[in-house]
């Protein structure tokens, strides 16, 4: 197995102007205009969030589910860096760039979501933090790591030595960009744990709003691990929709361990999942009404992608791959969803389902962060170059 | 018309000027004072202040007016007009009530203006038309507008008796040909206490002179200038057929089951829920008789822009809303649920997301199916690791 | 569906076993009821339903009419909402009934002050009341998510909308006046001071006539104490008041977050460990 090889990256071949950017551009006004709405309007106009459900679609979808998928590179990293599996370094930057986005438009749609927007400055002035607030917590640790992962994308924009026609120099700044980028990797390997685990954490203090089938002091855990297992589903998705959109080349081999790793994540999680019930002795209520069967189809969820992924054919094919990422995303998403939204219950019953605006507003952030996706890797060196450096200097 | 001289009560002349027992004139002050909002304790400060203030003069002019606010008065019980107007105060001048008529009326008033000039009282009754110079009241060759400018600047106090002179009434409903106004608007820059109401009820009246007797101030007044003790609260809080309203029971057609039985007359169009006054409180004609509990809906007579303004039937904009007499349940169920349009757009988006990655996973599928472990899709080559 | 006291803690258990270590040494206790705190003692035995209290919550905070019938007849709230922050509703089963009083409970380790990332909600030293100001407010609604009885509700219909609850009127007691419900209710089935004097006062009650209320004074121990305590003829839970732990859930989330980042020892551990790692390998990465 080669060991160290610099992978080298290149835009996307073909013309930024094709039908699938000109679906997400469309879309991405739609989401636009809905989103004036909004700000025009109010909440109570646009969404079908109340009393009882004060947090609704943009949180789960956009935030919980979002910057899931973006803690690709996240889970990467804790590969290649810290476990120091070089094989997957080819993965890294389209993987981040999902990131910076995902989390970009996770902290936007937190802004819509915002009743006082014009206050947020607080989070950043001492004399309004609060630091027992889980909240305080996810703001600020979310920020850095976006932070963080656009920072981590700068090495990317300077390969590119012209920009919009202006030649740049980057010298000093790449010179210290590599100095200090172990602090940058260091700090993207941690931020994500943090708040990834306090998105769980926030929901302690709900207690019994939360049907004790989720709720659970193993809150951090859980949402650091379903973080890491949406993140990996991410990576091999995006592989193979930018693959099959620019025939650049299949990764296999290093996609398929990548799904195992996955698998033995997941099925840790089950057992403790499962552990956690038993110790409390829930499982007669996990099989009760309609918050059992969420609970059994989330779990189902879990189990499918391990089942393929343990035999070594389906493991090395790219179909059942990606099926099992996709898998791997629905459960983590489900049991997202689960929690902020299907399982939470102000006590009082309260109905909520997104209303139109609600909808369109998630689909046309998808559709913008598609645009910016699509726009960043024609521009820059993102997605893997056909060839390994050392095979294609030997051509 | 009587002069001005002291009240006395039987008067040493042995002659009772009317048979009011002290008794009975107490009682009446403690009436008032009741009216007034006050305590039953200060019957005997106005009876004092009856007894030796003298009786206080009063100049009753008559505008465009269909002279139900005299007529309103002279159906007072507690007392009798005579006892009024020759014992408690001392009207000088009124057209429909003066002893003498013609020249005599006029030279009656016009003594009064010279004698008791900023001592009188005047009570304007109808409003003021203005349109053609005032041609429409004509009184002794003059304008009305013109006698009232001429009497008011020598009044001590002002008070508009009835809609008409209160805020237009009548007269001054669209498309108001004459050009009706307000006394309040024709006097502007001076106190025109207003006691509206078609016709108004004769003890607001009443109270508000004696309350001026007795205190030489006016009443509190509200936005409207009309005395709080009065016109302080809604038809519809003192309303007898409120029970009715909380509950939601209402009469819907006038004879139907629901007016038979003496229910809420909102849906008829009552104005009560609009309306200040305190008809329901103080009743008319001495039977304890108000509109509403004759069952017709109060039309609002007291409240410029809904008595002869709003439509009849027209249900009224409640003014100040409280809770029904029944309750939200512990366990209320509230929100919005599921609609056809989110269900549709929702199903849109999620199921073109299955559609998208079940074609993709089938492009895969076969890519794979090719050739074993990996294959390129359009061209590309597929990178292994070595 | 409700997590009971057992359920609690063995999770507390559970997650104390799997945090393992030092874990719980950070424990932070729930907080106590400070001497001079203010509340009301709702009797719901009392209780007739006339609402005076909804009308008078209504007029001394200024708050608008609410709306649920066709023809907009009544000021008719089904429960606490922004223009609303005290409701009468009422529970009724076979041929009993019980009237019951919501609004804030004004906690003793309020829920809602340990989740506002901003200090927008603050609980005052001494009377103890929750006090929310609207110009620090970011609209994030983690209150609403966290508090136990659902009392914060938002300002859905505005486009800059705020947080409204029920502040035991601090704008009247600073001026040395009772809350507005209290002072209306004329069967004095809400009365208001001292939360110790009002504890003694429910007891005294409960003693006095013991058949005629169910055994409990609601609020003393639940969710960490309130100062908003309740009587009642019937159980609590069929009233809506929610079956609580003894402990706050804010005294589990703060233990949990402070577990974890008490001092910023872990994330400063994790972050050499990670920095020291990645420094290793990216050098390791230049030489070969
Ligand atoms: S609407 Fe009219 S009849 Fe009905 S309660 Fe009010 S004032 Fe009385
Ligand atoms: S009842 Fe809710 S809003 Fe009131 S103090 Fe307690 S947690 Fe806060
Ligand atoms: S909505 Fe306002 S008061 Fe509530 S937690 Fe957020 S910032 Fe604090
Ligand atoms: S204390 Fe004041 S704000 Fe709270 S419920 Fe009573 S009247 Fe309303």
């Amino acid at each position: 197995m080669q060991k160290g090889a610099t992978y080298s990256y290149e835009p996307s071949p073909g013309p930024l102007w094709n039908k699938a950017f000109a679906a997400a551009l469309a879309i991405a006004s739609t989401g636009a205009l809905a989103i004036l709405l909004r700000l025009f309007f109010g909440l109570g106009f646009s969404t079908n969030l109340n009393d009882g459900h004060p947090w609704g679609l943009w949180i789960t979808w956009d935030v919980l589910v979002g910057t899931g998928l973006g803690c690709g590179g996240f889970g990467l990293a804790l590969l290649v860096y810290a476990l120091d599996k070089r094989e997957f370094s080819s993965l890294m930057r389209p993987a981040i760039l999902t990131g910076a986005l995902g989390y970009s438009f996770a902290g936007f749609s937190v802004i819509l979501d915002l009743g006082r927007y014009g206050n947020v400055y607080h989070l950043f002035m001492p004399s309004h933090w609060q630091f027992n607030s889980v909240l305080f917590e996810v703001a600020l640790c979310i920020m850095a790591y976006t932070l963080i992962l656009w920072i981590e994308l700068v090495p990317a924009m300077l390969e590119r030595k012209v920009i919009l026609g202006y030649r740049i120099r980057p010298n000093i700044l790449e010179r210290w960009l590599y100095r200090l980028l172990f602090v940058v990797l260091a700090l993207g390997m941690l931020l994500p744990i943090m708040h990834q685990s306090s998105l769980g954490s926030l929901l302690i203090i709900a207690g019994h709003k939360v049907h004790p089938l989720w709720q659970s002091i193993l809150f951090p855990a859980y949402f650091l691990i379903s973080a890491i297992l949406m993140g990996y589903g991410a990576v091999v998705i995006e592989c193979y929709l930018t693959s099959s959109l620019y025939g650049t080349p299949f990764e296999v081999r290093t996609l398929g361990r990548l799904s195992g790793i996955a698998a033995w994540l997941s099925l840790f999680y089950l057992f403790v999942r499962l552990e956690d019930l038993t110790f409390r002795g829930l499982w007669a209520e996990a099989l009760e009404g309609w918050p059992g069967m969420l609970f059994v189809v989330e779990n189902a969820l879990y189990v499918a992608p391990i089942w393929i992924v343990a035999n070594k054919e389906r493991r090395n094919n790219a179909g059942w791959q990606f099926v099992a990422a996709i898998l791997f995303i629905a459960a983590s998403a489900l049991y997202r969803f689960n929690t902020y939204w299907f399982a939470y219950n102000a006590h009082v019953p309260w109905r909520y389902f997104p209303s139109f605006l609600e909808i369109l507003v998630v689909i046309g952030l998808i559709g913008m962060e598609v645009v910016l996706y699509l726009a960043a890797i024609h521009f820059f060196p993102i997605l893997p170059a056909s060839r390994p450096v050392l095979a294609s200097s030997e051509k | 018309m009587a002069t001005a001289k002291k009240f006395s009560y039987n008067s040493g002349s042995g002659k009772p000027l009317a048979d009011l027992s002290r008794r009975q004139f107490i009682k009446f002050c403690g009436c008032v004072a009741a009216a007034l909002g006050m305590p039953a304790s200060m019957a005997p400060k106005i009876a004092r202040a009856i007894e030796q203030g003298g009786r206080l003069p009063v100049v009753w002019l008559s505008f465009q007016g269909c002279t139900g606010c005299t007529e309103s008065l002279l159906r007072s019980t507690h007392p009798t007009l005579e006892k009024l107007i020759f014992e408690i105060i001392s009207l000088e001048y009124h057209e429909t009530l003066n002893a003498g008529a013609g020249i005599q009326a006029e030279a009656a008033l016009k003594e009064t203006l010279n004698r008791d000039a900023g001592r009188f009282v005047l009570v304007a009754e109808g409003a003021i038309p203005l349109a053609d110079k005032g041609v429409y009241v004509r009184i002794n060759e003059q304008a009305g507008v013109d006698l009232l400018n001429e009497v008011a600047p020598k009044a001590l106090a002002v008070i508009a008796i009835g809609s008409c002179a209160s805020w237009g009434g009548i007269p001054s409903a669209g498309p108001n040909p004459t050009g009706a106004k307000s006394v309040g608007s024709i006097l502007e820059g001076r106190p025109v206490v207003n006691i509206p109401g078609c016709p108004p009820n004769p003890y607001n009246f009443l109270s508000t002179v004696l309350y001026f007797a007795t205190f030489g101030k006016l009443p509190e007044l509200d936005a409207h200038n009309r005395p709080k003790f009065a016109y302080g609260r809604l038809i519809h809080e003192n309303c007898e057929r409120r029970p009715h309203f909380d509950a939601g029971r209402f009469a819907k057609a006038f004879g139907d089951d629901g007016h038979r039985k003496g229910f809420c007359l909102y849906k008829l169009g009552c104005k009560g829920p609009e309306t200040f006054a305190n008809c329901q409180v103080v009743k008319f004609g001495d039977v304890e008789a108000s509109p509403i509990s004759i069952g017709h809906p109060c039309f609002g007579c007291t409240e410029s822009g809904v008595g002869f303004e709003k439509p009849m039937f027209q249900r009224a904009d409640i003014q100040r809303f409280t809770p029904p007499a029944f309750y939200p349940h512990v366990f209320e169920p509230r929100g919005e649920g599921v609609t056809p349009l989110t269900a549709a757009l929702g199903g849109v988006a999620f199921g073109g997301a299955i559609g998208a990655g079940y074609a993709l996973t089938n492009r895969l599928f076969k890519a794979t199916d090719g050739k074993e472990g990996a294959d390129k899709p359009k061209g590309g080559g597929a990178h292994e690791d070595e | 569906m409700r997590m009971n006291r057992r359920g609690f803690l063995q999770t507390l258990a559970i997650g104390g076993g799997a945090l393992s270590a030092p874990s719980f040494a950070n424990a932070r206790q729930d907080k106590a009821l400070s001497p001079g705190a203010l509340g009301l003692l709702y009797d719901a035995t009392k209780c007739v339903g006339c609402q005076a209290c909804v009308i008078a919550c209504k007029e001394v905070n200024g708050m608008p009419p609410e709306f649920s019938d066709p023809d907009h007849l009544w000021d008719a709230p089904l429960g606490l909402s922004a223009s609303t922050r005290n409701v009468i509703a009422l529970y009724k089963e076979g041929g009993r009934h019980s009237f019951v009083r919501q609004s804030c409970m004004h906690c003793v380790d309020p829920a809602c002050v340990s989740a506002c990332p901003v200090k927008a909600l603050t609980k005052e030293p001494k009377t103890g009341v929750v006090h929310y100001d609207a110009g620090t407010c970011i609209g994030c609604r983690y209150c609403m998510v966290a508090c136990p009885f659902n009392v914060p509700k938002f300002e859905w219909g505005s486009a800059y909308g705020k947080i409204v609850k029920c502040q035991l009127c601090d704008h009247l007691l600073a001026k040395g006046e009772k809350p507005g419900c209290s002072s209306a209710c004329p069967t004095g089935a809400i009365q208001f001071g001292g939360v110790q004097k009002l504890l003694q006062e429910a007891h005294a009650r409960l003693k006095a006539a013991p058949g005629a209320y169910y055994p409990k004074v609601y609020g003393e121990k639940e969710g960490g104490g309130t100062q908003v305590i309740f009587l009642s003829a019937l159980p609590f839970e069929k009233l809506g008041l929610p079956d609580l732990p003894d402990v706050s859930s804010a005294t589990l989330s703060e233990t949990i977050m402070h577990t974890t980042y008490k001092g910023f020892g872990m994330p400063i551990f994790l972050f050499a460990l990670f920095a020291f790692i990645a420094r290793r390998n990216l050098q390791k990465g230049k030489e070969e």
